[in-house]
């Protein structure tokens, strides 16, 4: 990660949604589909398998492919990594929703535009955290920029998320805490290796 | 996801543009190596490639934004594709002008000839996406393959003449021997949950076959004794078919799919886990 994204540690994540409820409060979405979700991983506890939840919205990555697919330019990667979307620049064609391979684009189809987390990007400009960053409970959804990079904990590799299309998600994670628990965590990688 | 989300319009607007652009490809092979008159070949196949391009303006959320899709000329595939697109069409109708008029003019034929085919390899370059598991290999070239194979069976039967040359032929073979591969490689995947609870990937073999016999088998069986006009609406429906099942069988790479997957074999690891 060498720009603005997120941290996510798993371990303090509950699946509350209070992240996904600020974001839709901060970017006025009420009625429209959320930038931000959170993903139960293994909620019925299946044995063998860790439990956590992924709160996740636009990974701004490092070489965005919704960036590099899109014909009208409406997408731009500012100096702080953060990855914007021009409206009035969107056709409508979707195809950034095609190359995105985390399924990130959201296309409203009342405006005819597509529109995607931009890490709020006012809020961060006057210093502020973004607005899902600020509404965790529990801390475990950090902002992460050039200045504060995660720490060496930080992996970006858990099952569930890898990066089909090279794009260099600014995601990272911190594992969950504990010997058994990633002792599991490794199995199951090492399993889904196989 | 999007590929699945209104396909119709994109079946529609690219099997029209293929056909088109294929069509006048092949007529202009046939018209400047066979001799065989193209200039009418010509004109449907501008028609076609105008018919499905108007409808592609329909497919956009923002339509009077679509002249900003020449911005990213260069970096994006469809950019790239939109430019061929106005190019191809430009000669096309050009060439089917100067055919009209009575002229020889073999530069106008070459020269709409190279654009299609350039325009059916930048359409092939779109859909070239690493999160789309099912248009991975030889899937970027079946529009190629498709609609010359298209092209070559029109501008043959259409002609009549009771010869067939063995370009159709080859043309017809190419496009089933590259299909047959992405049937292969789609044949081969496992069923994921979503992808039974899915009616067109339930019914993906008949679905890829009926495309590869109407587009290939059967026009290749149907021209291999003498051109038959019958062979144009068999074509028709296999390019139809190929259209429809690309964008049906469509499999987009997302966070919700792999979780999914890995829950799956959490599941199913936790059933062959003895005790």
């Amino acid at each position: 990660m060498s720009g603005a994204g997120f941290l996510l540690d798993l371990h303090r994540c509950v699946g509350c949604g209070a992240c996904v409820l600020a974001c839709r409060i901060e970017n006025d979405r009420a009625e429209l589909a959320a930038w931000r979700r959170v993903l139960p991983l293994n909620l019925r506890r299946h044995p063998g398998g860790p439990t956590y939840f992924l709160s996740v919205a636009c990974h701004h990555c490092e070489q965005p492919a919704c960036l590099k697919g899109c014909p009208s330019g409406a997408y731009e990667k500012r100096a702080d990594g953060i990855v914007v979307h021009r409206e009035e620049r969107c056709l409508g064609c979707r195809y950034c929703e095609m190359t995105c391979p985390f399924g990130t684009p959201r296309y409203d189809a009342a405006r005819g535009v597509i529109s995607k987390c931009h890490l709020c990007a006012p809020r961060v400009d006057a210093g502020r955290l973004p607005a899902c960053v600020a509404a965790c409970p529990t801390e475990a959804l950090r902002l992460v920029t050039a200045s504060t990079p995660p720490t060496g904990e930080a992996t970006v590799r858990v099952p569930g998320f890898t990066d089909p299309a090279s794009c260099r998600p600014s995601l990272a994670f911190l594992a969950p805490a504990g010997m058994r628990r990633a002792g599991l965590f490794r199995s199951l990688e090492e399993g889904l290796k196989r | 996801m999007s590929a699945r989300t209104g396909h119709g319009s994109l079946v529609t607007f690219t099997g029209l543009a293929i056909a088109g652009a294929g069509l006048v490809a092949a007529s202009a092979y046939f018209g400047l190596i066979h001799g065989l008159p193209s200039a009418w070949t010509m004109v449907a196949g501008t028609g076609l490639m105008a018919a499905g391009l108007i409808i592609s303006l329909g497919h956009l959320g923002q339509m009077r934004r679509a002249a900003l899709a020449a911005r990213g000329a260069g970096r994006s595939a469809l950019s790239n594709e939109a430019l061929l697109a106005a190019l191809a069409l430009g000669a096309a109708a050009m060439a089917a002008a100067v055919g009209l008029s009575g002229s020889d003019a073999p530069f106008a034929v070459a020269a709409a000839g190279a654009a299609n085919a350039a325009f059916l390899v930048s359409i092939g370059l779109v859909y070239r996406l690493p999160g789309q598991l099912t248009w991975q290999g030889f899937s970027a070239v079946t529009p190629l393959t498709g609609g010359l194979a298209f092209g070559a069976i029109t501008a043959q039967a259409a002609v009549a003449s009771g010869d067939v040359y063995l370009a159709t032929l080859l043309f017809i073979g190419i496009d089933a021997l590259l299909f047959s591969q992405r049937w292969r490689a789609i044949a081969g995947m496992a069923f994921s949950e979503r992808m039974l609870a899915d009616p067109w990937h339930v019914r993906r073999t008949p679905l890829l076959a009926a495309r590869f016999f109407l587009l290939d088998v059967v026009p290749f069986f149907m021209l291999a004794g003498v051109a038959s006009p019958l062979a144009i609406p068999v074509a028709a429906a296999g390019l139809a078919l190929d259209r429809f099942g690309f964008y049906a069988l469509a499999l987009q790479h997302t966070t919700e799919r792999e979780i999914e997957e890995t829950e799956a074999r959490i599941t199913a690891a936790g059933r062959a886990a003895p005790g």
